[in-house]
């Protein structure tokens, strides 16, 4: 996956879309963004700059889909993170998971959460869940799978066609297809044809906390040098930084 | 030496604590305890609390969104008959839309006619059938205290038509928000000399679009096909923005002005235009009073005017000599959905530059829109805040939503004592909750609906909503409750329903032979070639959408501009700015989907209401720490707000986020409490852009 944050306006469909996608219920009353359960979070950093100069981006941040000694699934006691060895996809399985929060702890993007509570939703709310996606209970940690669910429909419709590979046109999650701004571009990058490919190997393009070598699968583009500068900066703010803005 | 073992004789208190640690001890290191935990834990993870999922065939069907006027297409996924995610399907839906469908299960939903008690947080509502409440409603009419009116949160569907029939009959008022997208538009036909002649932006041609506080790039129009124009780079934006909005921070250039200066600014690009002899012969002769807006603009030079607005006058004469060299450029000015609209003669200065540049009629600028088939033309809307104070006895609200807020206490200001407020909200909001009686519409995608021109679109168009919900049987449409009261009341018209209010419409532009229709999958047919009313109905079943051609303009109007001067001298003001900012179609005079929070109360992508945004240094100064609470004061009152900073604020403003309030599916707060918005000094003009505000730490 590519991420161009110069086309990214912070609308927030794709958090929204993301929810709605994998049941991922609304905030109670008391939640805020560090007991949140977002498996797409976007956030609004700035350049510090005093008004007028000032200059901010939106920074999409979810699961990096680690290639390389990825760090959830090397902590996990109980075996729950999994990693495809095809499409390279992490997935979580919350049916194993035992709360430890190891994960979290491990995860250097912060792309993991915790259901600290039952996930509510209205009643006519829950008869709109999406079918092909388990609600999470509580006490188990979650996070971006990709949208499994779609990859399941893509393969079955794959099979049903007696092909073996899915069309890339039927596999888009949700983010991707709900951004109206067509920040996201998603597909095989392996596939040097691709376009996803090509954008991930163009100038610009920069992985988050790329020094710690885990080999996130998700890239990200800006022509915004302050902005790639954070690429290699913890993502959370300190007490300074807050009060700076 | 022997040794004696002697047996215990009698088991000590000590023996008996031994072997309680001793069994505790082994219990604990076996597995007993631990699966015990462990099967508890998950047997209370899988109580009925986490839900289980619906089953049913899997379908797909199309409609049109209804949350605000731009009626973008909408994939529906279902199951079992029951949608359970949308997808745009012309373009991306915005946030909002995308969770369209959980509308109908708002916890804050009403499903039943309810009559209050009061007008605060306090009110007893009482269910009640629809007939009782329409007695009550036609028991207040029958009075004839003070006017009848209706505020109709977007005009121009048939449902439109509906309230107008009624008021004429009742001899009432028809009022439109005062904020919203085609205020430019609106204030060029009350300058032309057809004020019947309808208007929309062609900003799909234009090069520059030059923009005074119109959030164009953060919900406003057609949200996808604004991101397009931006990032297509055929346009270039231009935005005019007292604070670093959305918009400004994507717009290619972003001119910073003064808070409360836009007018001045607007009236020295109308100096460079009249006085260095920018504007066309041709042009001027289309100016009834040329000589007026020359006397009235000269001493308003850029040079006069900078040190007030901020803007050097290079910019401003910059801005102006590319206005009138560009063939394809448009101003326009724009409520932002929180803030509220500008004043009038703010407004009637933007309108004169597109007289003056010569864009009214010019493709890329603003042009003729001719109306849809069935619906017919009006004379401009009077606009709420135009609606004499203290002069409505019966207030009809209607439901459906303008994406901006309304203040209630202008609404307030327009009633009489002992008003009857009625409202169709399916939702309790931040009007509705002031109602006397309210009376539930069905919610988005509940029943069929005509949606027509997108919000300053260029040219006529129609398509229809269809339901993706069953209808609640207790929820009741505007036109039945219409019927009810005509009925009551004598009146003769018949109301239809809103679905057939969108067939007639449908058999309307299928005997104009107008213009053409495009289906979700792209193609297009024109609609002479459609055989009957019934196969385009189909057609908009189907998700189509009716574009009209365009209006062949012929001769343009005379323009009446209107201008008058103001003092080049900074506004004064005791205390901070307060800016009042917003979401369209987040700004409480809806609702929105709880799942909303993602973006509102789980990120910091969007504040949730009752929070300010201060500059770090003028946060420091008032010894505020990003996360304190704070209490904003204004002669409107006081209340308690939680502090961010962001060094893009304006030093010595107060940024206050009418928002949300937090709504997630537990019990969400009523929404007639007090929020920013009720801090807000709402002026005589129904505008509450600037607020002079105090804060102090909490």
């Amino acid at each position: 996956m590519v991420i161009d944050l110069d086309r990214c306006n912070g609308c927030g469909a794709c958090a929204v879309a993301c929810a709605v996608e994998n049941n991922v219920p609304p905030a109670h009353q008391q939640a805020n963004t560090r007991n949140a359960v977002s498996l797409m979070n976007v956030s609004a950093v700035s350049n510090h700059e005093q008004f007028p100069a000032g200059d901010t981006a939106y920074i999409p941040m979810f699961c990096q889909q680690c290639e390389n000694e990825t760090p959830c699934m090397t902590v996990c006691p109980q075996n729950a993170v999994d990693v495809d060895p095809v499409t390279g996809i992490v997935g979580q399985v919350p049916q194993r998971c035992l709360g430890c929060r190891y994960c979290m702890t491990a995860c250097p993007y912060h792309a993991r959460t915790f259901n600290w509570r039952d996930p509510e939703w209205t009643d006519g709310m829950k008869a709109q869940l999406n079918p092909a996606v388990a609600p999470r209970m509580r006490g188990v940690v979650e996070k971006c799978n990709f949208c499994h669910g779609r990859l399941h429909a893509a393969r079955e419709k794959a099979a049903a066609a007696g092909r073996n590979e899915i069309d890339p046109a039927d596999y888009v999650p949700a983010c991707v297809a709900s951004c109206p701004t067509n920040a996201i571009t998603f597909g095989d990058l392996n596939d040097e044809e691709s376009d996803v490919c090509r954008l991930s190997k163009s100038d610009g393009a920069f992985r988050f906390l790329a020094r710690l070598g885990t080999e996130p699968k998700v890239y990200y583009h800006t022509t915004k040098p302050w902005v790639r500068a954070l690429a290699e900066r913890s993502l959370t703010r300190t007490r300074q930084e807050e009060f700076h803005g | 030496m022997n040794r004696k073992t002697v047996m215990p004789s009698k088991l000590t208190r000590r023996d008996i604590l031994k072997y309680s640690g001793g069994t505790l001890l082994g219990v604990m290191l076996s597995p007993l305890p631990w699966k015990l935990l462990d099967d508890s834990a998950i047997w209370t993870q899988n109580w009925s609390l986490t839900p289980k999922l619906s089953h049913g065939p899997l379908s797909s069907l199309v409609s049109r969104c209804t949350l605000c006027q731009a009626g973008c297409a909408v994939q529906a996924d279902c199951v079992g008959g029951t949608p359970y995610r949308l997808a745009g399907i012309d373009g991306g839906l915005c946030a909002p839309g995308l969770a369209g469908h959980h509308l109908a299960h708002h916890p804050l939903r009403i499903v039943h006619p309810h009559l209050f008690s009061g007008r605060d947080d306090m009110s007893t509502m009482t269910a009640v059938p629809l007939n009782e409440a329409a007695a009550v409603i036609s028991k207040r009419l029958a009075l004839r205290i003070g006017s009848t009116a209706v505020l109709d949160h977007q005009p121009g569907r048939p449902v439109s038509e509906q309230y107008r029939t009624f008021l004429a009959a009742a001899d009432g008022l028809y009022l439109v928000p005062s904020s919203r997208e085609e205020e430019t538009v609106a204030r060029l036909r009350a300058m032309s000399s057809v004020p019947s002649h309808n208007y929309g932006f062609d900003l799909e041609n234009s090069t520059l679009i030059v923009s005074f506080g119109a959030p164009l790039l953060d919900g406003w129009g057609v949200p996808s096909v604004m991101q397009s124009l931006r990032l297509n780079g055929a346009a270039r934006f231009v935005q005019v923005d007292c604070r670093r909005s959305r918009t400004a921070a994507q717009a290619h250039e972003w001119l910073p002005v003064r808070p409360g200066t836009e007018r001045l600014l607007a009236l020295s690009v109308l100096n460079v235009l009249l006085h260095e002899g920018l504007v066309t012969a041709a042009v001027k002769r289309n100016v009834a009073d040329l000589n007026d807006a020359l006397r009235t603009t000269r001493p308003l030079t850029p040079e006069a005017a900078a040190p007030v607005t901020g803007i050097a006058a290079p910019v401003v004469r910059d801005l102006a000599v590319r206005l009138a060299a560009s063939d394809g450029a448009v101003v326009l000015s724009g409520a932002d959905a929180g803030g509220g609209p500008f004043d009038a003669e703010t407004q009637k200065a933007v309108a004169a530059i597109n007289v003056l540049i010569g864009a009214v009629g010019r493709r890329g600028g603003i042009v003729r829109r001719t109306t849809v088939p069935g619906i017919p033309a009006h004379a401009p809307a009077m606009t709420l805040a135009e609606a004499p104070d203290r002069s409505i006895g019966v207030l009809f609200v209607d439901g459906a939503d303008s994406g901006y807020a309304v203040p209630w206490e202008l609404i307030e200001r327009k009633l009489q004592k002992d008003a009857l407020v009625v409202s169709f909200s399916p939702v309790l909001n931040t009007v509705s909750a002031h109602a006397d009686v309210l009376i539930p519409a069905p919610a988005p995608y509940e029943a069929a609906a005509g949606i027509p021109n997108g919000p300053g679109a260029p040219a006529a168009s129609f398509a229809v909503s269809m339901p993706l919900l069953p209808k609640n049987e207790h929820t009741a449409e505007p036109s039945d409750v219409l019927r009810l009261l005509a009925a009551e009341l004598g009146i003769a018209p018949e109301f239809p329903s809103s679905e057939d209010a969108a067939k007639r419409t449908a058999e309307a532009v299928h005997a104009s032979k107008r213009g053409s229709v495009r289906t979700p999958d792209g193609s297009v047919t024109a609609v002479a070639e459609i055989g009957s009313a019934e196969e385009l109905w189909t057609l908009f079943t189907g998700g189509a959408r009716w574009t009209d051609e365009p209006e062949r303009t012929g001769a343009m109007p005379r323009f009446t501009l209107g201008l008058t001067g103001t003092d080049a001298a900074a506004p004064t003001m005791q205390g901070l700015a307060m800016i009042a900012n917003g979401w369209r179609g987040t700004v409480s005079a809806s609702q929105i989907s709880p799942v909303l929070s993602k973006v509102f109360q789980e990120s910091e992508l969007r504040h949730n209401a009752g929070t300010v945004l201060l500059n770090p240094l003028t946060a420091s100064s008032f010894g505020l720490n990003a996360g304190d609470a704070a209490t904003v004061s204004t002669d409107r009152g006081t209340m308690t707000v939680r502090v961010r900073t962001d060094a893009g604020v304006r030093p010595d403003t107060i940024e206050a986020v009418i928002g949300p309030l937090p709504n997630g599916a537990e019990t969400p707060r009523h929404p007639s409490g007090r929020t920013m918005l009720d801090l807000c000094a709402v002026a005589a003009d129904g505008t509450w852009r600037i607020t002079p505000a105090f804060i102090q730490k909490a």
